[in-house]
C-alpha cells in the first residue's frame, strides 16, 4: 500500500513537515489545487486549506472508498479494515 | 467528492523531495491519497 499525503503547501513547507516528523512517504505540493478540485478536497482553485478528506485507490485505479471526514487518530485502522 | 467505483483521476504533484508523482505510478497497489489542510498541522 502506497500513502499519498497532500496539501496546497509548498514543496518546501512539505519538505520542513516531512522532516519534523520524520515522515517517508511523498507530501504532493498541490500548489495550484489541480488535485484538491479534482478529488472534491476543495471547489474554489484559490482555496487557503484542503478539506480534511482521503480515498482508498484500488490497484484497478478506481475509488474504492471514499472517506468525507477523517479522524487522523482513527484513520489507519478504519482503512487496514477496508483493505 | 469523488465515489466508490469512479475512475481516480491521474495527476501529476510534485513532493516534497520535487520529484513528480503520478497516480498511475502505483497502478496494481492500493494507494492512500490523504488531504490535509495545512503542513505542520495535526491530522
Amino acid at each position: 500500500m502506497q500513502i499519498l499525503g497532500a496539501s496546497f503547501d509548498t514543496v518546501a513547507d512539505q519538505a520542513a513537515f516531512a522532516r519534523k516528523f520524520g515522515f517517508n512517504f511523498p507530501l504532493l505540493a498541490d500548489t495550484d489545487r489541480k488535485l484538491g478540485l479534482a478529488y472534491g478536497a476543495t471547489d474554489d482553485p484559490k482555496a487557503g486549506y484542503a478539506k480534511r478528506i482521503s480515498y482508498l485507490i484500488g490497484p484497478d485505479g478506481k475509488v474504492k472508498k471514499a472517506y468525507p471526514k477523517v479522524n487522523a487518530a482513527a484513520h489507519p485502522e478504519e482503512l487496514l479494515k477496508d483493505l | 467528492m469523488l465515489e466508490p467505483g469512479a475512475a481516480a483521476p491521474d495527476f501529476e504533484v510534485q513532493d516534497q523531495t520535487g520529484q513528480a508523482r503520478r497516480l498511475s505510478d502505483y497502478r496494481g497497489q492500493n494507494v492512500v491519497l490523504w488531504f490535509y489542510p495545512k503542513a505542520d498541522t495535526p491530522g
